[in-house]
């Protein structure tokens, strides 16, 4: 039996892909064709749109310093985003209850997914995507709000006045000008 | 001896400016509205700003009136070289408050890059960005490419039309006012944004998987970055984004479209199919486009990055075409466009360096100087081997017949190695900073002429030297090199004058 198990489970190996661990995005950017076809874990940001496209949904995951705190809700700024497209079931998606994807004035949920990471898959036109396995939700949704600047919608108001009463004057003195000249002898 | 210009060329060329930051600031209303429509306060008060100073600029320049308003050539040139910087520099102050950027060069840096419609980007956290500010840049894109200074001629006609409208690098005139030609070029605009967004927002519901308010959104950013070749996207991962070659293909009429002459826009327009397939430029652009194509392919199966015949076409068709006509879309994130060597890199650096037709959306040397310039090559091969007495043609066709004369041949050739120098200078510079030969020529190109695909060295921590070298190469590229010595004379002969 022991051999039975044993051998069901080298077979299972063997057709199973491989599993390379937990990686960042950065790394599967970078050097993604040596984790072609193995299963990885991946945690991040789903950020822009949820693209449902029947079986399954799509979307973007960023692993960077934002999927803490975003620039605009007052995270130091730290470079470009770094995302990967990731691909789940859609039941397994909607059973998650995700409200919105990160964006401006959301920092999206962060999710800790586990799939096989595939390099210019050729069934895809060559794109590289994560097909998730299975996921767990680590943060949910936080919504943040950028203020109104005063002092700057002021200072614009202020030049747009200024600019208006140049017009003006510039107006009521060259219709001085054309009167003028329509006055003089000829 | 030079002529030190005086207060009344001063006057001229504020007014003219004047103008044409009256244009950009009614063009500002339109960012200023969306910030207050979607509640983005904070983008709402740049906007603001930014509109208040361009019509305070605006109001200040027309304010000189000088007695008599014509343009002449070299006065016009400046307006142009000058639009072309204090449109970018005002239009920054938006980026520069977002808190997505380190410093205020970094968003002069995407606002020449946007205006230019280069789409090379050191912006921070893109994916969190306003959408009133991802329209803002995008928005940059289609002023640029349609041209403020068409926009401006657009709505005043008057003295320095036809000198301002050269300045900004077009050399073709449909109508024979230049006014009917600007307005002729934005009727051809707004009719593919109204077909373009529509065709994009339907792909993006339908195979993309948007939302359909969502999708309209993606559509005209989209829109406004692939059909004036800006390239600037509004996620980070670009096209690639979509997962879609139906979204790609959607956005590659649009890319086509962008790098087609209006002159080419408008025989189709007309239905003159024969007389456009004749023309010395379309069949140039699509020998280069073919033969750069092959390249890469070839390139790209040498290097064993792609297994199929699918991966294959599909990348490496996107990108050639995203390349030649300088829209700089990319599916691939740009540490992967970097490992494209040999062929592949040829095959794609020599697109861009080439670049879309003259007098489009599209930068780079244009398929029309290379036409003529094989023609003036083949011409003088002919002229060797023939009889001493034998009479070579230097006629072609270009919207008709015409006679390649020594004076067109010779400025063909210089504007055409000044593209070259600008290549090779921003890769020298980029050399100097550690960048290896291949990247630093890529990304040079990819400044020069105004495509925007990167291999990672546009990026936030890049050296200000190279940031200011590659914002010089998008305005030289943009303008053609000619307006923009019109103005260092400019400012030469005010320091240097008698």
């Amino acid at each position: 039996m022991k051999r039975l198990l044993a051998l069901v489970g080298v077979v299972m190996g063997l057709a199973a892909p491989a599993w390379a661990g937990e990686v960042s995005v950065g790394v599967l950017l970078s050097d993604g064709a040596a984790f072609d076809r193995q299963t990885v874990t991946v945690e991040g940001e789903l950020v822009g749109d949820f693209l449902r496209r029947g079986e399954w949904v799509w979307v973007q995951l960023n692993g960077d310093s934002y999927a803490d705190t975003p620039a605009p809700a007052g995270g130091g700024l730290t470079g470009s985003n770094a995302g990967i497209a990731v691909r789940f079931g859609t039941d397994a998606f909607d059973a998650a209850g995700f409200d919105r994807p990160g964006g401006y004035g959301i920092r999206g949920p962060i999710v800790r997914v586990s799939g096989e990471w595939r390099y210019h898959d050729e069934e895809r036109g060559g794109e590289s995507y994560l097909a998730v396995d299975s996921f767990e939700v680590m943060a949910r949704e936080v919504r943040f709000e950028e203020e109104m600047r005063w002092v700057v919608f002021l200072a614009g108001l202020g030049a747009a006045a200024l600019g208006a009463a140049i017009l003006l004057v510039t107006r009521i003195a060259s219709g001085d000008e054309d009167a003028g000249s329509r006055g003089a002898p000829s | 001896m030079l002529v030190r210009p005086d207060k009344r060329d001063g006057a001229i060329i504020g007014y003219f400016l004047g103008r044409i930051c009256l244009v950009v600031a009614a063009a500002s209303v339109l960012p200023v509205a969306w910030a207050a429509l979607a509640r983005e306060w904070a983008p709402f008060s740049s906007f603001t700003l930014m509109a208040g100073v361009f019509f305070l600029f605006g109001a200040a320049g027309t304010a000189l009136r000088p007695g008599q308003s014509r343009l002449d050539w070299s006065h016009g040139m400046v307006v142009v070289a000058l639009t072309w910087l204090i449109v970018p520099l005002i239009g920054s102050i938006p980026f520069a408050l977002s808190g997505h950027f380190a410093d205020p060069l970094d968003a002069m840096f995407d606002a020449m890059s946007g205006l230019t419609t280069t789409g090379l980007s050191v912006l921070q956290d893109l994916d969190h960005v306003a959408s009133s500010l991802n329209f803002w840049r995008h928005l940059l894109h289609f002023l640029g490419g349609q041209g403020i200074v068409i926009a401006a001629l657009s709505l005043f006609a008057g003295g320095g039309g036809l000198t301002l409208y050269y300045g900004e690098a077009r050399d073709e005139r449909i109508f024979p006012s230049v006014t009917s030609t600007a307005r002729f070029i934005w009727l051809v605009s707004l009719a593919h944004l109204v077909f373009g967004v529509a065709l994009l927002a339907i792909v993006g519901v339908v195979a993309v998987g948007l939302d359909p308010l969502r999708s309209v959104f993606h559509g005209l950013m989209v829109f406004f970055a692939g059909f004036d070749t800006g390239g600037f996207a509004p996620q980070s991962t670009s096209l690639g984004y979509y997962h879609s070659a139906w979204y790609e293909a959607a956005a590659a009429v649009l890319m086509i479209a962008g790098a087609m002459s209006f002159g080419l826009h408008f025989a189709l327009w007309r239905r003159r199919r024969a007389q456009a397939m004749r023309n010395l430029e379309t069949r140039t652009i699509v020998a280069t486009f073919l033969g750069t194509l092959t390249l890469v392919i070839f390139g790209l199966a040498t290097l064993g990055l792609y297994t199929g015949i699918p991966g294959l076409t599909r990348q490496g068709l996107f990108h050639v075409l995203s390349a030649h006509t300088g829209t700089g879309f990319a599916t691939i994130p740009s540490v992967e466009m970097a490992t494209w060597t040999g062929l592949a890199f040829g095959g794609v650096a020599v697109a861009m360096a080439l670049g879309g037709m003259a007098s489009s959306t599209a930068g780079g040397v244009k398929s029309l100087r290379i036409g003529l310039t094989l023609k003036v090559l083949r011409d003088q091969v002919r002229q060797v081997l023939l009889p001493e007495r034998a009479v070579v043609s230097r006629r072609y066709h270009q919207g008709g017949l015409r006679t390649l004369t020594p004076d067109l041949a010779q400025a063909v050739l210089v504007v055409s190695l000044l593209y070259v120098a600008l290549y090779l200078f921003g890769a020298g510079v980029g050399i100097a900073y550690g960048a290896s030969l291949q990247s630093a020529l890529f990304e040079s190109v990819s400044a020069g002429a105004n495509v925007g695909l990167s291999v990672g060295i546009t990026d936030p921590t890049m050296p200000v030297l190279l940031q200011v070298t590659y914002m010089t190469q998008m305005w030289l590229g943009r303008l053609e090199f000619v307006a923009v010595f019109a103005l260092f004379g400019f400012v030469v002969s005010l320091v240097r004058g008698k």
